[in-house]
């Protein structure tokens, strides 16, 4: 039992007749950590969360949460997995508090002692004997954070948690996170957004169409991108035609601020040899850096790639 | 298996026990917030109890030469016709509602993600279910047996035993009803076609059919012959029934409780959250 993982998913997979909706998935979630799992709408992130909670059966595969075998040992495994899977849904005619006592009666009897400290952590003491159906969608976020809670959790899994909220609510979530992985807990964040994602997580899988496509901390994913450098010159138009010609270039787009040049991998000394080059063309340089390579520009290569194997 | 798991096994087995209250406490708490399914319940019940003895009491103080007094047995037998239906259309209410309610809110996948056993989940709905039918049902039927006692004046009051044998006997015809409309509820996920499917069969449906007599004793299946069967003969002398042997009444009733319990507890199994 490999404790250091607190998901652990082996050839992981979900038919619904015909179609795949999650094929052959291999996931390592560490402890301990902000985890992303990255993928377009209907990319089969919400079914993955589905088999782990128990919500749908696997079609194949095996899965341990918490190092537990599940379905198997599920409701052991659930007791410390605190979870929002896609909107999470109140009774309208209950208040906030009553609805968790609703979700603690069906947990541990110390569940039960958590309700008004998970209140708070969510910032809805003041409004917490109100009916839900007076919430708005982000107190029914921050009500879902703090029914979470309740399991005291070692793994919080929350399937696109940020729809719906205004950007405060957003910044607070994403504070709240990382509180929740300072803590000590793990959080197992899906999520369609690449910033967002980036903003949060230590590391991510990127999935796509049902398949994990790329896995492991954000910076080594990002170190995996073509090489781009932001290039500025006296003379743009010959410093394209210059660029154009180089064996290390992959392309070479115009923007505002200058030239983007994508470098062909496997070439550490193309930079070198490009600079060399304009000099020696008699440009004047006024900008060469290395662009900042982003979640986004990895995850739009890995799936434009897969676009093209199809 | 080790002495450590075997504790284990056993603390979680006692956790587990301690927990079933908790949970029916929360399913109870989940009813009784609804306002207008108990305010229906009460309308259903209460009401029209104190209605009819309001206006059996107004009837014969007006003139008590052409209006006997409220009580008495034959009051007691007309109210409790219109009791008993009434009782069965609030179980329905309250059953379909008690399994059909956390899908309809979207709250069975949070319970589910708890890693509660869903058959734990649907097992605390039949007492919770049961604990507010019966205090409604209860308070309609104390208005009737109150008021056909004290209000019999020079007629023959009902005796204490044969007003436990009509509440225990309306528990039993009510509290299968519920049970009937949760499993149904449950199974389909659906209040609204519960009660109409369950309203219509159990009000409807079943007195037809206990009519035909072309239908023999294919009737004795039917939950309705065998709650007539054990109706109090002093209120229920009048309707009809069918013949059967006490071993075929309860097995009747069993079928009748086990089958929709079976049903419903197996689709909350089964059923993706």
């Amino acid at each position: 039992m490999d404790t250091a993982l607190v998901v652990e998913t082996s050839h992981l997979t979900k038919r619904f007749g015909e179609r795949v909706a999650v094929a052959d998935v291999d996931l390592r979630v560490p402890r301990g950590a902000a985890f992303g799992y990255l993928g377009p709408n209907g990319a089969g992130k919400t079914t993955l969360i589905r088999m782990l909670l128990g919500l749908t059966h696997a079609t194949a595969g095996t899965m341990r949460l918490l190092g537990r075998p599940v379905p198997e040992e599920r409701s052991v495994a659930l007791a410390r997995v605190g979870a929002i899977v896609e909107e999470p849904r109140f009774h309208a005619h209950l208040t906030g508090r009553e609805n968790l006592t609703v979700i603690a009666a069906a947990r541990e009897p110390e569940a039960h002692a958590r309700i008004d400290g998970a209140l708070a952590r969510a910032g809805l003491t003041h409004r917490a004997d109100e009916r839900v159906k007076r919430y708005s969608l982000g107190m029914r976020q921050r009500l879902g954070v703090a029914r979470s809670l309740l399991a005291d959790p070692e793994l919080l899994i929350l399937d696109e948690p940020t729809n719906g909220l205004d950007p405060a609510g957003i910044h607070e979530f994403r504070d709240m996170i990382r509180g929740f992985v300072a803590e000590g807990r793990t959080v197992l964040l899906s999520s369609h957004l690449l910033d967002e994602v980036e903003k949060i997580c230590d590391e991510v899988a990127i999935v796509d169409r049902g398949q994990v496509v790329a896995q492991g901390p954000i910076a080594d994913l990002a170190a995996g991108a073509k090489q781009t450098i932001l290039i500025a010159t006296s003379d743009e138009e010959r410093a394209l035609s210059i660029l154009s010609d180089h064996r290390a270039v992959e392309s070479v787009s115009t923007e505002a601020s200058g030239l983007r040049v994508t470098l062909l991998p496997d070439d550490g000394a193309a930079g070198d040899d490009i600079s060399r080059r304009l000099v020696l063309e008699g440009l004047g340089i006024r900008r060469f850096e290395p662009a900042r390579v982003s979640l986004e520009q990895r995850f739009l290569e890995i799936t434009s790639r897969l676009e093209e194997a199809a | 298996m080790s002495s450590t798991t075997l504790t284990a096994e056993l603390a979680a087995t006692r956790t587990q026990t301690l927990r079933r209250p908790r949970l029916v406490s929360a399913e109870l708490l989940k009813l009784r917030k609804r306002r207008g399914l108990v305010a229906t319940a009460l309308a259903l019940t209460v009401l029209p109890m104190i209605i009819a003895y309001t206006v059996l009491l107004v009837l014969h103080a007006v003139n008590p030469g052409k209006h006997g007094p409220a009580g008495g047995l034959d009051n007691l037998s007309g109210s409790m016709d219109l009791l008993t239906t009434l009782s069965v259309v609030a179980a329905i209410l309250i059953g379909a509602t008690l399994g059909a309610g956390d899908l309809s809110a979207g709250v069975f996948r949070e319970l589910v993600v708890t890693g509660r056993s869903r058959l734990a989940l649907f097992g605390s709905r039949v007492p919770a279910g049961l604990a507010l039918l019966w205090t409604i049902v209860g308070a309609g039927f104390a208005v009737t047996a109150i008021g056909s006692t004290v209000f019999a004046g020079s007629l023959e009051a009902p005796s204490a035993g044969l007003v436990l044998e009509t509440a225990a006997w309306l528990g039993l015809v009510s509290g299968l009803a519920l049970v009937l409309a949760l499993g149904v509820s449950s199974a389909i996920g659906s209040r609204g076609t519960t009660i109409g499917i369950v309203l219509g069969w159990q009000i409807v449906a079943v007195p037809v059919l206990l009519q035909v007599k072309t239908l023999g004793s294919f009737r004795e299946a039917l939950l309705g012959a065998a709650t007539n069967d054990l109706a109090p003969r002093a209120l229920f002398d009048g309707a009809p029934r069918i013949a059967m042997s006490l071993v075929a009444t309860v097995a009747v009733i069993v079928v009748w409780a086990v089958l929709p319990l079976a049903l419903g507890a197996w689709r909350t199994a089964t059923r993706d959250a």
